[in-house]
């Protein structure tokens, strides 16, 4: 290269504008889907979000961010959101089994729970990091949502016509996920559309009589007396200042006379207004119980099952499944049931999801994604419908044959998933050793020969592995309690016990970072519920099954552990295509990520000590945060409690899946079991993805496919995700 | 071959997921003293009331006694008109010598084992035969879209300091990088199997770490000249050659 002058320019990367950006945006994103994944079981990845965010205030507003400088605002914003995936699936299910697991802001199980969530955040982005070389430089892994928000920030430069693409892939999204969503905001229904609600199947009969109940009263400013005394006897339950207060609260309300016709939730509202705690206008409200209307979705198109009415007046099973009086709708607000349309047999499911982003993701993927196809096929279309031809249902089920999808998948094909998945990755692991020992002498090489490296050395793996053995040894010494006997380490020494389920903690927190980041980077799908299963499982066996405070405490920091080493491999693909260094993003993850558990932490002891205030139980059931995650994660704990994990089912799957990496590619069975894991709706709309890429790919060219494709896929994918968060913004705020 | 060998994988994990998939269950058929002591872990049998309410005849945590076995073995019911009986039920524990499907479940083993050294042994032939055809310097060939990436580093870093200004020079770094990240890398990454047939996959991962740190200079070089960062993409570009010259001799 010739002479050039010397410049005293700097490309702007890490600055004071990204770090603040990055930490602000991802904390009012981890507080927001926190509650949001409380509320309704929805969680988001943030990075295309803060991507979009930090595009927008970086570059438009403050008019001088470059590309690398918005890709560090976008790492630091995800690697503090991150972390609450790993949180809301484990930390509430303390505060759903009983008052003897709850914690409160400042006691010392905060403090224990706080700081392994926070060390599990950075010892997940640690462990990960030697593997990036393996996953990134050598597999190549194509984590399509990491492509779509590379394809984000190159767009300044990727000329206008691209962006357009971009833009456009965007609104469709937008436009097409619109009806799904909308749905999700619900507003007070008006009295004189109550029957023609109930007539289209959005709210009951039921919902309409509390409504003009409701109302009557409102019009009278006055409710009958023994409704009042009800109610009052509901809002002593429910401000009672202890659990004492709260039984004998309990035991009157059982014993009272109950209104016919009249909610408990009524009954309060009505005598809340009746001393003059709260007007009577207050009945005009969703906490009263008066109906609310979702704003109009796809199934207001009404597009049903052909309506052949049986002798007898009635409609036939094929036509009603759900026996509501109505024939099925083959369009819901977020499915078109193809299955149905072509007359297959019930138990045989075929059913698209409604979702950009999964078909987006699916043409990111390509050809390697109808593997996921063909295992969402194999769980759905074959096993499922051979399972019920044979007889080897339950009688409930063979009676019902439209409910054999949905337990065929919670019986067998979920638990052989998972065991396909972790014997797939065991085989994918011990396949892809002489790479990785190759990515090792890599990163060793450049730190003994003092050249600048790429990115953090073998000294942060090994300070990282170390240090979460003790962190994790430490954290089961102080919160075991209870039966320190039992697990398959029952007649060890307690400290000895500790140790040994710390070590193997720690490598399990990166086996299962592998799994995850494999899973998201050959797919985009994410099996954290399943790892997150597993992980519990893993605790309760070898620490015992009583020992449940130790087990979600070990488990919170794994499952984040385990999120983390995800997105920040996710994070290093887009760094990558964008040119960023990675061991400056390794840093800033590094520094960042603690942040998220505490601010998970923190927001579901606010929301629980308000439920608390105004329902009596800090989550769950009867609380306007029913934290369906962790409501799954309890049934697990139960049921390992119970006897009832079909452990047999885990490792046939783990035994399949590690023959099938045998083959010529070592991650079929990851993939396969995936597949078999997820529910197959968005499996299905996902290998359309695929199967449309291959078509454009042979029609137009692979290069074609690739330039005008990307961007219009990464468009889908942004558009579902800015709009859902758009959506449940405003559903959060409408309360 | 392959084709066989595919057939071979697909129909075995069919089998041995069905097969898996019996695992819990307890044929009614054997004996009560195989059954008695059971737990149940799905509802068993469905029994209808007068007034045409559905009922399952033993609970979920029912733990099976002789009374309930026969109750199971005489009960029938009828769905969409066809009479079915009950012949398994789901049950808590497990046990090799009740699972029906043991025997298929190894025989699909013995398949995906036979399947995948099928395919592996077809894989590497393929390859094999691939790189004998293959024509070194051919158009399509791992070397040539290297060599393309090469030569294409080299003309930008031989023409920028002679452009007349920062605008040709940008311009110029996006359009040719713009080329190389679409047609040279991926046709450089296509040819992954025959580069870890030659170089086995300790030897491809050592070119590929060298590759793709050149690849990433390009790429910030290329981010660079979007921001109108000249001074970056020209370090960027002097730091890929190296790099892509250091890929070129762990090719050779």
């Amino acid at each position: 290269m010739p002479d050039r002058p010397p410049t005293s320019k700097t490309y702007r990367e890490i600055t004071l504008s990204a770090i603040i950006f990055g930490v602000i945006v991802g904390a009012v994103m981890n507080a927001a889907i926190t509650y949001a994944g409380l509320k309704i079981g929805f969680t988001i990845v943030g990075s295309s979000i803060a991507a979009v965010l930090g595009f927008g205030v970086l570059r438009g507003i403050l008019r001088k961010g470059s590309i690398l400088e918005v890709n560090i605002a976008q790492t630091i914003g995800s690697a503090v959101n991150t972390p609450n995936s790993g949180v809301i699936f484990t930390i509430p299910v303390l505060l759903l089994l009983g008052s003897q697991y709850h914690f409160k802001f400042g006691d010392e199980r905060f403090w224990l729970l706080t700081a392994a969530c926070v060390a599990g955040a950075v010892l997940g982005c640690a462990f990960i990091v030697p593997l990036r070389k393996q996953m990134l430089d050598v597999e190549r892994l194509r984590f399509p949502s990491a492509v779509a928000v590379g394809t984000i920030l190159k767009s300044p430069g990727a000329g206008p016509r691209k962006s357009i693409v971009l833009l456009v892939g965007i609104f469709i999204a937008m436009l097409v996920y619109l009806p799904v969503a909308l749905p999700g905001i619900k507003t007070l229904a008006p009295l004189d559309h109550l029957d023609a609600l109930v007539e289209r199947g959005k709210i009951t009969t039921d919902d309409a009589d509390h409504t003009r109940t409701l109302n009557h009263w409102l019009t009278d400013r006055a409710a009958p007396a023994g409704v009042i005394a009800r109610g009052r006897l509901v809002h002593d339950k429910t401000t009672a200042a202890t659990d004492a207060d709260r039984a004998v609260a309990e035991d009157a309300l059982a014993s009272a006379d109950t209104a016919t016709g009249v909610t408990d939730a009524m009954a309060e509202a009505a005598y809340l207004a009746s001393i003059g705690d709260a007007e009577w206008s207050s009945l005009r409200s969703k906490k009263a119980g008066w109906a609310v209307k979702p704003l109009p979705g796809y199934s207001d198109l009404d597009w049903r099952v052909g309506s052949e009415i049986a002798v007898g007046g009635g409609l036939t099973y094929e036509v009603d499944h759900n026996a509501d009086g109505r024939p099925d709708l083959l369009l819901t607000d977020e499915t078109l049931d193809v299955g149905r349309i072509l007359g297959l047999p019930p138990q045989m499911l075929l059913m698209f999801a409604i979702t950009p982003l999964s078909l987006g993701a699916g043409y990111l993927t390509g050809r390697a994604g109808l593997l996921i196809l063909a295992g969402g096929i194999l769980a759905y279309i074959v096993l499922t419908p051979a399972a019920y031809s044979m007889g080897w249902l339950p009688a409930h089920i063979v009676a019902s044959p439209h409910t054999a999808p949905e337990f065929g998948r919670g019986a067998f094909n979920r638990p052989i998933g998972i065991g396909l998945l972790l014997g797939g990755a065991l085989a994918g692991v011990i396949a892809s050793m002489p790479a990785m020992r190759q990515a090792f002498k890599s990163i060793a090489a450049t730190g003994k020969s003092g050249r600048s490296s790429d990115e953090l050395g073998l000294k942060v793996l090994t300070t990282a592995a170390i240090a979460a053995v003790v962190l994790l040894f430490f954290a089961l010494e102080l919160v075991s309690g209870g039966d320190t006997t039992g697990g398959w380490l029952g007649g060890l020494n307690p400290h000895v016990k500790h140790l040994l389920i710390a070590l193997v903690g720690a490598a399990w927190i990166w086996f299962a970072g592998v799994i995850i980041a494999q899973c998201t980077g050959m797919t985009d799908w994410s099996p954290i519920s399943g790892m997150a299963l597993v992980t519990i499982v893993l605790v309760m066996m070898l620490a015992g099954k009583n020992d449940v405070v130790g087990a979600v405490t070990i488990g919170a920091a794994l499952c984040v552990a385990i999120t983390c080493a995800a997105d920040m491999m996710a994070d290093l693909k887009t760094g990558y295509i964008v040119g960023g260094s990675p061991k400056r993003q390794q840093i800033v993850e590094l520094i960042f990520t603690g942040i998220g558990p505490v601010i998970s932490i923190a927001t579901i002891l606010l929301i629980a000590q308000t439920n608390i205030q105004t329902t009596g139980v800090p989550m769950g059931d009867g609380t306007p945060t029913t934290a369906p995650q962790a409501q799954a994660l309890e049934a697990v704990i139960t049921g390992v409690q119970g006897g009832e994990m079909p452990y047999a089912l885990y490792g046939f799957g783990a035994i399949v899946g590690g023959l099938l990496g045998l083959g010529a590619f070592s991650g079929l069975g990851v993939l396969v079991g995936l597949s078999m894991y997820l529910p197959l709706i968005y499996i299905l709309t996902y290998g359309l993805g695929c199967i449309i890429n291959m078509l454009v790919s042979k029609i137009k060219g692979k290069a074609w496919a690739e330039e005008w494709g990307v961007p219009l896929a990464a468009g889908f994918i942004v558009g579902e995700a800015v709009l859902a968060l758009v959506i449940n913004a405003v559903v959060l705020l409408m309360g | 071959m392959k084709l066989l060998a595919n057939i071979i994988l697909t129909a075995s994990v069919i089998v041995g997921a069905m097969a898996a998939s019996t695992a819990y269950l307890a044929p009614l058929s054997l004996p009560d003293d195989r059954l008695i002591g059971l737990t149940l872990n799905q509802p068993a049998g469905l029994t209808t009331d007068n007034d045409g309410n559905q009922a399952p005849v033993a609970t979920k945590n029912t733990t099976l006694d002789a009374d309930t076995i026969q109750k199971l073995r005489d009960t029938s019911y009828t769905v969409n008109g066809v009479e079915h009986t009950v012949r398994s039920v789901t049950v808590k524990e497990f046990s090799p010598s009740r699972w029906i499907g043991r025997w298929v479940f190894l025989a699909s083993l013995g398949g995906l084992l036979i399947g995948a050294s099928l395919v592996r042994r077809a894989t590497r032939s393929e390859i094999a035969r691939a790189d004998t055809a293959a024509t070194p310097g051919a158009a399509d060939s791992p070397e040539a879209a290297l060599d393309a990436i090469i030569r294409i580093v080299a003309d930008l870093r031989r023409d920028l300091p002679s452009m007349p200004d920062d605008r040709a020079r940008l311009h110029a770094i996006l359009e040719r990088i713009s080329a190389v990240q679409t047609r040279h890398v991926p046709a450089f990454i296509d040819a992954r199997l025959l580069l870890v047939n030659r170089l086995g996959l300790g030897g491809y991962a050592a070119l590929m770490d060298r590759f793709a740190a050149a690849e990433r200079q390009v790429n910030r070089a290329w981010s660079a000249a979007a921001d109108n960062a000249v001074y970056e993409s020209l370090p960027a570009l002097d730091a890929a050659a190296d790099l892509l010259r250091e890929a070129q001799a762990k090719m050779a």
